[in-house]
């Protein structure tokens, strides 16, 4: 019984293989024109010697091979030369009816040396106004790996009325800054990247100078926010850092005072400040304080304070007697 | 109340099987994204031959072989099967080209569900089934109550004896499948 199932499923899978050769074993339809073998698979196989080129040949004399599709005027017809290879090596088969077989794995070190030195008898040189002013060295840009990136280019190759029209190849940014600059490119960029640009902020005007969120984004984070005005008051148009901002300009920020902005300027907001954040000062005592001078408006207290030094007090204080103004580290007011 | 067998051991062997076809996929995914995917057309006879090694637990069970334990045996034939398997289902591929391959690569999906079902599975169902039907007597149920309590996980079990049945004839296809495709592919190929 056992023999009997065994050899039923041999049979089974074996006339299977017989009666449907295509179907059961083809990975892949024919190309069209590979067609008209039919169904004798051996037109082209060798059974159990692979695909010797021999059959290939039979069909497709070396001599001829490209004249049909390379252009007529300079056909390129190098396949003589590779009688070393195999046809398969660089063509496949059973890749679909209207598959391309003619590029699979082409390798330019196939080519001789005196065809690969005339790219321009395979290749044709693009019409556009950039390649219309170099020679035909195309090896001094562009490799036999792929057309792009032209890693050797270099711009001292175009002429020169070719080089000063920058927008002859390359497109205009479009944006806001590139829109208003009516000079030459190079003024800012060179031909080696087009970044960093060398731009002189001396080439706006000065309504444009000062108006620098036209073309700078303003920095996102809290202190930025509160501060969207006047950027030149801090930066200038060499960098952005280092600012020229000093917060000693308000309040010297030194000893127990160099603490987070957020301590003073609460909720983020750096347009107004306290200085009731810590236990050393409540209204209290500061104001308990202050009246024996007439101070009564104790909420800016940099107005006359600029440093943690309680004798360091040179601000224009105006309300009450007006003694203390300009009295600085005297130290009899206590 | 205990959890049915198909919770207990079904579930767990779906589980195993799932991984066995995960591993394949992320492995070939693996040499795809690493440009290594011609590496798949070697896991095939590596694949097969590491199948046709495990078939020695079959030569030792028919005494063919007369030195080791065939619980050795059996244990080596499942981790090769295992292995040899997810190889050859990185060597398949997600190609939909020749039929005979892949009724070759549908019968080793089939195969190895039916060698774990029939060794494995079975091994451990029909004695959880025992220890069951022993604990319910000794807790006093009379036969026909025994029967009723346990007659879904009886149906799960002889459902699996009748999957060992077919294991051989399954893995019988898949050798001549195979040796079919590697006839052809001598005939054909470059």
């Amino acid at each position: 019984m056992k023999k009997v199932i065994i050899l039923g499923l041999i049979g089974l899978f074996t006339g299977l293989v017989a009666l449907f050769p295509h179907s059961m074993l083809e990975p892949g339809e024919l190309l069209e024109a590979h067609q008209k073998t039919g169904d004798d698979c051996f037109s082209c196989h060798q059974p159990f010697g692979g695909l010797p080129d021999h059959k290939c040949i039979a069909c497709h004399p070396l001599a001829d091979i490209g004249k049909d599709s390379l252009p007529a005027e300079r056909p390129t017809l190098f396949h003589e030369a590779l009688n070393e290879l195999e046809c398969v090596e660089c063509h496949s088969e059973h890749m679909g009816r209207n598959a391309d077989l003619t590029m699979g794995g082409f390798e330019h070190a196939l080519v001789p040396a005196h065809t690969l030195a005339d790219c321009n008898r395979c290749h044709a040189k693009p019409p556009d106004d950039l390649h219309r002013q170099v020679p035909d060295k195309c090896a001094a840009c562009h490799d036999t790996q792929a057309w792009k990136p032209a890693r050797g280019f270099d711009h001292a190759l175009l002429a020169a009325a070719g080089l000063a029209d920058c927008a002859s190849c390359h497109q205009r940014p479009n944006d806001a800054l590139h829109e208003r600059m009516r000079g030459n490119c190079a003024t800012c960029h060179s031909t080696n990247a087009w970044t960093p640009a060398a731009f002189d902020h001396g080439l706006l005007s000065s309504s444009e100078k000062n108006n620098c969120a036209t073309c700078h984004l303003s920095p996102s984070d809290d202190f930025h926010r509160g501060n969207k005005d006047n950027c030149a008051s801090c930066h200038g148009t060499r960098a952005w850092s280092p600012s020229t901002f000093d917060h000693a300009k308000y309040f010297l920020l030194d000893g127990d005072h160099n603490a987070k902005c957020t301590t003073c300027h609460q909720a983020n907001n750096y347009s107004t400040y306290t200085c009731y954040g810590c236990h050393e000062h409540t209204p209290g005592n500061i104001l308990g304080e202050h009246q024996e001078e007439g101070i009564t408006n104790i909420t800016d207290c940099v107005r006359c304070h600029r440093s943690g030094d309680e004798d360091d007090i040179r601000g224009g204080g105006s309300e009450g007697s007006g003694s203390d103004e300009g009295r600085e580290k005297d130290g009899d007011d206590d | 109340m205990k959890m049915p067998l198909l919770f207990r051991h079904v579930v767990p062997f779906a589980s195993m099987y799932a991984v066995m076809v995960a591993a394949a996929i992320l492995l070939d995914r693996g040499l795809h994204t690493m440009g290594l995917d011609h590496v798949g057309r070697y896991l095939g006879p590596v694949g097969t031959v590491l199948i046709v090694l495990s078939f020695s637990y079959s030569l030792r069970k028919r005494k063919i072989i007369r030195t080791g334990s065939p619980r050795t045996y059996l244990t080596v034939h499942e981790y090769l099967a295992w292995t040899g398997s997810v190889m050859i289902l990185v060597h398949a591929g997600i190609h939909f080209n020749a039929r005979l391959p892949w009724l070759a690569t549908y019968m080793l999906l089939i195969s190895v569900a039916s060698g774990l079902v029939g060794k494995y599975l079975l091994k451990i169902a029909s004695g959880s089934l025992e220890e069951r039907r022993r604990e319910l007597v000794a807790s006093g149920s009379t036969g026909p109550e025994v029967d009723k309590e346990l007659f879904f996980d009886s149906v799960t079990v002889n459902a699996m004896k009748k999957w060992r049945v077919v294991h051989l004839p399954i893995a019988l296809t898949l050798a001549i499948l195979t040796i079919l495709h590697v006839i052809t592919v001598l005939m054909f190929g470059r």
